[in-house]
């Protein structure tokens, strides 16, 4: 051994200058800034702070998107950064940039107790990797014919949703602990909260959103990196692109001894034992580091063209199932009949700037960076019940929980495939260059006549009146004096909408005193964002 | 004896483990010591000492211990009027010293090493030259005087919003205001209020709070615009503490004239101020729209919340002497006098 | 499962040992070059901070001014509560116009239904006395008259615009032997068959055929119910505010007067009130339309006073006179575009301190 030592002209290793090393930071980086992205889409954090680009730079999503809606939206073109990125270098995104495959990766190495043998036996190639492929198949379609739902399963959106719905809320939760049980004092510690300055925030169905996090996160303790390598439709994207990668990892075949010391941390479970899969490999240098023969480099010289295998293992039978299960899902989703415009759930609220719900749907990622963003909490990851299947996850509004705030446009900043257009305050509002149009509604308001305090019970009250933000109010009283049932005499307000003029914001849904089932609430007909789901031909009113 | 014993064939696996004496009677001891403390625990009557019997349930309610606000009014010297007014002059700055001046300055109120609450308006995300919300011009002044003149230890500025609170403060120009005159902004989160109690009040006895910035306060200062009020016609000084009450406080609008003169029993700040710069002559509170505002020039310092509630709503917003309903109330309650003649100084530019 | 071979341990026990022994150059530069652009995307992201358009997250103000909506949507006047067992408790009762509902209570009825009269046929109705209204900007006169058996009352409210003119009615009409009484916002002396008085920018009449226990019980109630009544703004007049409120001078002391004032034809809407008795001094107050109009008429003032005073303290904005007949001292003064003085003062002293006490309140 020494005698080898000797002969072999190497150089003193420095330990730390190795791509590992490099790799690690990269995922750090990438990690902290993830997080980063998610803690300044707050309201008063936000500043010019490119919080969507890892959302952007998601080539599966501009791929979708680019198929579902035939354009690719204002930033999207930065996936083609991350494939270029794979067309040299391989899959290096799913390890080296990945904040999901970070943390697969993390749990994985945290609680892996396997043995050496073990170690090797659980990163074989097993057959079952091919389902990714499958999936990835199933969603292009899909997206081809308007059907966008790769966000349930791609892994940048996957992480996204259940840090804003689930992570971020029950860190907040800690903080607030941290702070009743501890009497810390409040101010400094709101820089660690993601939605500071705010009552706690809730997310309807965050249960199931965190679960399938928990649930894919476990698996990585039977299977390491069992998304990453069984169910990833972006892994399985780059994966395709992969083969054509420049540079990669090369085993020299006259240093190898066959030790199989390489398997015993291959992140992909790529084979680098013998002939390395391309389309698997994610590049993680694990096994440059673990061979004591220095067999293994990533490199683009003196490759073996024979010790690789460059395209994924899917074979044409699964490939064509695959398809037709994609086409086969097309009718069974569309013609779901929830969410027509003759049919289409009252609770179906969108965000402002949303455009025409067909269109929606072609374009939401079911990211919930609008979600997160939303200062009043007012924005939920969609049930069954709002938009069926098609819908789950995307953004609906609760008017019980909060209203839209007047000259907030948050949502539609960040959404990074269009689904909400960007728009300015103005245009919201219906001002400047945007009179001609009027304001952004989200629905109207109705009365339930038989619950609301004046109208039925002869009780003052009338706050929907008084917290209606525009102007003239939407909201506008019949006065009438009366002599209530004991004989006392009160003056009634009693309130009636002014559907012209109501923009759907829903601040008087949230402030009805009659909380289990508001006697105000709105609905989304008289939307301005679709022509179908109009309810005033004419809008009368007082001229500018 | 075990049948090994009896027949004298021992199985290989066999482990005889004989009990002595002194670990039966420890054993015995153990469980009727754990045994009957924990009897006590659950069987003893409610009253006894350490018992956590709770026959009817109710025991095991939480009990609020709620807290009280003390009294923030200081003397004022002698001869001072209780509502002072400043018209004209070249700025909003130059109003509010010049109000201030009769009373002595804000050194008057407030001593060096004070704690002070300052509580604007910011109910809405306006835009300050819409009259709905505090004019940050006036805060960066006030809040300039209380650290330079008064050389307070620490200016708070806070507010419960029905909107969203950083997005209200944000617009409406306060965050801004108050971080460069050197204040410190306190948002209201879910561990932020607590149960506060009101001795004679009559609709809010107990009720959250928004107490985290008025935790070892030592003096509250009001600033307030005046605005129309759909509801109780006018929004000035007295409502302008509605922004300190928390949970559901959209029920007090059925009976909004007790709820606005419950508030002046509820806080007796040491100075409120009445910012008459853009008055909201209709569709208020919430405003919107340029035509609903009149500018004013006036600024109004007063200790008497009622007078000077009195005095804006006949002079700033010309509705005459037909009271809101709250103003009568509030006298009632003995937290001020309605007739402000004789009381207001008109303080010449 | 623990158990002799496989230990139960919860985190990853073996330690990373790294089994490669040559790490090249090429390696080496690369991962540095790496790191370094990691650190300048770090870097890059931080500076994105300020990098937005803070106008699109708000309006402006000059696009809320030009969509702004001036035209207020029409609000019906509150409905007032009518006891059932009333007189007019039919399905929708007459239209009293801008009375109060309570017109009709205690078993008076209409006679006839509500008239109303502007500037041009305001004559027809009173005839003569017309002219004393319209010269106070009158806009509408509301009459209506009532029944109860075998009695009448009539009720006038005459609409004269503004606060200021209808006190000028008020003290032009009254009988100085009468108290004036004021509850609220009303101002008003009772007659034998009625009352008579102001709130607001009305002025109202209510005159009984006959006086009786039947008709002071309805001008009570008719007193109250007109309390009520929605006003113009405006009830704080500079003016009446200055006298009333700042120099304390008791209500029926004041006037108004809208032109003619100290018999110039020049001097329009000025305010006037006496000190200490009928027969004492007036202290007048005017509001030129600016400065210039203060200046001019302080001018034409003095010029004109002096045909009958002898000038004893003369300035550019103050002067002080006796009059050479009665031996009163007359004394004006001018302030921005204010103008007020004293006239027929006892003495130089009194009317200097009746001046300066009126400057006091104006500045």
């Amino acid at each position: 051994m020494s005698q080898r030592l000797e002969k072999l002209p190497v150089y003193e290793p420095k330990r730390l200058l190795r791509l590992t090393n490099a790799r690690i930071l990269s995922q750090v980086f990438f990690f902290a800034a993830f997080v980063l992205a998610v803690w300044a889409t707050w309201t008063s954090r936000l500043g010019g702070y490119p919080v969507s680009r890892i959302l952007e730079m998601d080539p599966l999503v501009t791929l979708s998107t680019a198929l579902a809606t035939g354009y690719v939206y204002r930033f999207l073109g930065w996936g083609l950064l991350i494939l270029g990125l794979t067309l040299v270098f391989g899959r290096v995104f799913c390890n080296w940039i990945c904040p999901y495959g970070t943390l697969h990766q993390f749990v994985g190495w945290l609680f892996n107790t396997r043995t050496s043998a073990e170690r090797w036996a659980s990163n074989r190639y097993r057959p079952i990797y091919y389902l990714k492929y499958a999936i990835l198949t199933v969603f292009l379609i899909m997206s081809a014919f308007g059907a966008l739902q790769i966000g349930l399963l791609d892994p940048i959106c996957l992480m996204y949703r259940t840090f804003a719905t689930a992570v971020a809320p029950a860190s907040d939760a800690l903080v607030d602990t941290a702070n009743t049980r501890l009497g810390v004092d409040g101010v400094w510690l709101d820089s660690l909260k993601f939605a500071p300055g705010v009552e706690r925030r809730v997310f309807v169905g965050s249960f199931w959103i965190g679960t399938v996090l928990f649930l894919l996160v476990g698996m990585n303790v039977v299977i390491p990196r069992f998304f990453c390598r069984a169910l990833c439709p972006l892994g399985a994207l780059l994966g395709v692109f992969s083969r054509f990668a420049l540079v990669r990892i090369n085993r020299d075949l006259h240093k190898c001894t066959d030790c199989n010391m390489c398997m015993a941390r291959c992140e992909g479970a790529s084979d680098p034992q013998s002939q390395v899969r391309l389309s698997e490999c994610f590049a993680c240098m694990n096994c440059i580091d673990d061979c004591p023969e220095d067999a293994l480099s990533y490199t683009m010289f003196r490759l073996d063209t024979k010790q690789v295998v460059p395209a994924p293992e899917m074979g044409r039978r699964r490939l064509v199932f695959a398809g037709i299960a994609g086409v086969a899902a097309l009718p069974l989703v569309k013609n779901n009949g929830v969410n027509t415009d003759e049919n289409y759930s009252d609770l179906l609220i969108r965000p402002p700037g949303s455009v025409e719900e067909s269109e929606f749907l072609e374009r939401c990622i079911k990211c919930d960076q609008c979600i997160n963003v939303c200062p009043t909490n007012v924005l939920q990851p969609a049930t069954f019940a709002e938009a069926g299947v098609e819908g789950l996850w995307t953004p609906v509004m609760n008017f019980n929980i909060g209203h839209c705030q007047l000259k907030c446009t948050l949502c539609s900043e960040v959404c990074p495939t269009g689904a909400i257009r960007k728009i300015t305050v103005e245009e919201k509002m219906g001002k400047g260059g945007f009179t001609k149009d009027g304001p952004i509604r989200l629905g109207t308001a109705f009365y339930d006549f038989g619950r609301c305090l004046p109208h039925a019970m002869e009780i003052p009250c009338v706050v929907c009146e008084e917290v209606c933000p525009t102007s003239p109010k939407a909201i506008q009283t019949k006065d009438v004096e009366t002599k209530d049932v004991f004989g006392k005499i009160v003056v009634l307000n009693k309130p009636f909408i002014v559907p012209d003029l109501c923009i759907g914001c829903g601040i008087c849904q949230t402030e009805c005193p009659v909380t289990d089932s508001r006697a105000v609430y709105v609905t989304p007909v008289g939307e301005s964002r679709s022509t179908e789901r109009r309810l005033l031909l004419n809008h009368r009113g007082v001229t500018v | 004896m075990s049948e090994g014993e009896k027949t004298g064939k021992q199985h290989p696996d066999y482990v005889k483990a004989p009990m002595s004496r002194r670990r039966f009677a420890s054993r015995v001891a153990a469980v009727l010591g754990l045994g009957g403390a924990a009897g006590y625990l659950a069987g003893a009557p409610a009253g006894w000492p350490l018992s956590l019997r709770d026959p009817t349930g109710r025991r095991s309610e939480p009990v609020k211990k709620p807290v009280q606000l003390g009294d923030y009014r200081v003397a004022v010297r002698a001869g001072a009027p209780d509502v002072t007014v400043a018209r004209g002059g070249p700025s909003i700055a130059q109003r509010l010293r010049r109000a201030l001046a009769p009373y002595g300055g804000i050194e008057a109120f407030v001593s060096p090493g004070d704690i002070v609450m300052v509580k604007p308006n910011v109910a809405f995300d306006r835009a300050p030259i819409l009259g709905a919300t505090s004019q940050p011009e006036l805060l960066t002044e006030l809040i300039k005087l209380l650290l330079i003149d008064a050389r307070a230890q620490e200016v708070r500025v806070a507010d419960n919003p029905i909107e969203s609170p950083p997005d209200c403060f944000e617009k409406s120009g306060i965050r801004r205001a108050t971080e460069e005159a050197g204040g410190r902004i306190y948002l209201p989160d879910s561990t932020a209020f607590k149960m506060l109690n009101t001795p004679g009040a009559t609709l809010i006895e107990y009720w959250p709070v928004f107490h985290r910035p008025l935790t070892n306060v030592d003096k509250v200062i009001g600033v307030a615009p005046v605005k129309d009020h759909n509801l109780c016609h006018a929004s000035m000084g007295m409502k302008n503490w509605y922004g300190l009450l928390g949970g559901r406080r959209n029920q007090f609008h059925q009976d909004i004239h007790e709820i606005v003169s419950d508030l002046s029993l509820m806080m007796r700040p040491t100075l409120t101020i009445l910012d008459g710069s853009q008055i909201l002559m209709k569709n208020g509170p919430t405003g919107g729209d340029p035509s609903d505002v009149k500018p004013g020039d006036a600024v109004l310092c007063g200790v008497d919340p009622v007078a000077l509630d009195a005095w804006a709503f006949e002079h700033l917003l010309e509705r005459g002497r037909r009271y809101p309903r709250y103003l009568e109330m509030a006298q009632g309650k003995r937290t001020g006098i309605l007739d402000w003649t004789g009381r207001v100084e008109e303080v010449a530019s | 499962m623990p158990s002799k071979y496989a230990p139960d341990h919860v985190l990853n026990p073996i330690r990373r040992r790294i089994f490669r022994r040559s790490i090249t150059r090429a390696e080496m530069a690369s991962s540095g070059v790496l790191v370094a652009a990691l650190f300048l995307a770090g870097l890059w992201i931080l500076v994105q901070r300020d990098n937005f358009d803070p106008g699109e997250r708000d309006v402006s103000y000059e696009a809320l001014v030009a969509g702004s909506i001036e035209e207020l949507p029409y609000r019906a006047q509150l409905v007032r509560w009518r006891e059932p067992g009333s007189a007019d408790a039919g399905a929708s009762g007459p239209d009293l116009g801008v009375f109060p509902v309570g017109l009709l209570d205690g078993g008076w009825e209409l006679d006839g239904r509500v008239e109303t009269y502007d500037e041009s046929n305001l004559y027809e109705k009173i005839n003569g006395q017309a002219e004393q209204y319209l010269k106070f900007d009158f806009r509408k006169l509301h009459y209506v008259t009532l029944a109860r058996e075998d009695t009448y009352l009539t009720l006038e409210l005459y609409d004269q615009a503004r606060f200021r003119n209808t006190l000028g009615v008020f003290a032009a009409q009254r009988d100085p032997e009468q108290k004036v009484e004021t509850r609220g916002p009303l101002v008003f002396y009772r007659t034998a068959i009625g009352a008579i008085g102001l709130l607001g920018n009305y002025f109202f009449k209510i005159t009984a055929s006959a006086p009786g226990e039947p008709v002071a019980a309805k001008t009570e109630s008719l007193l109250s119910a007109l309390a009520e009544l929605e006003t113009a703004g405006d009830a704080s007049d500079e003016g009446f505010s200055i006298l009333a409120d700042g120099l304390r001078l008791p209500f029926s002391s004041i006037s108004f007067a809208k032109e003619n004032a100290l018999q110039f034809d020049f001097l329009r809407e000025v305010w006037f009130a006496t000190v200490g008795g009928a027969d004492g001094a007036r202290v007048f107050l005017h509001r030129a339309d600016s400065e210039e109009a203060a200046r001019e008429l302080y001018g034409q003032l003095v010029a004109e006073q002096k045909y009958e005073h002898a000038l004893v303290d003369g300035g550019d904005s103050r002067s002080v006179m006796k009059h050479e007949f009665l031996g009163t001292w007359f004394a004006v003064a001018r302030r921005g575009s204010w103008l007020y003085g004293v006239d027929g003062g006892a003495s130089s002293q009194d009317a200097g301190a009746l001046l300066s006490s009126l400057e006091k309140e104006i500045s």
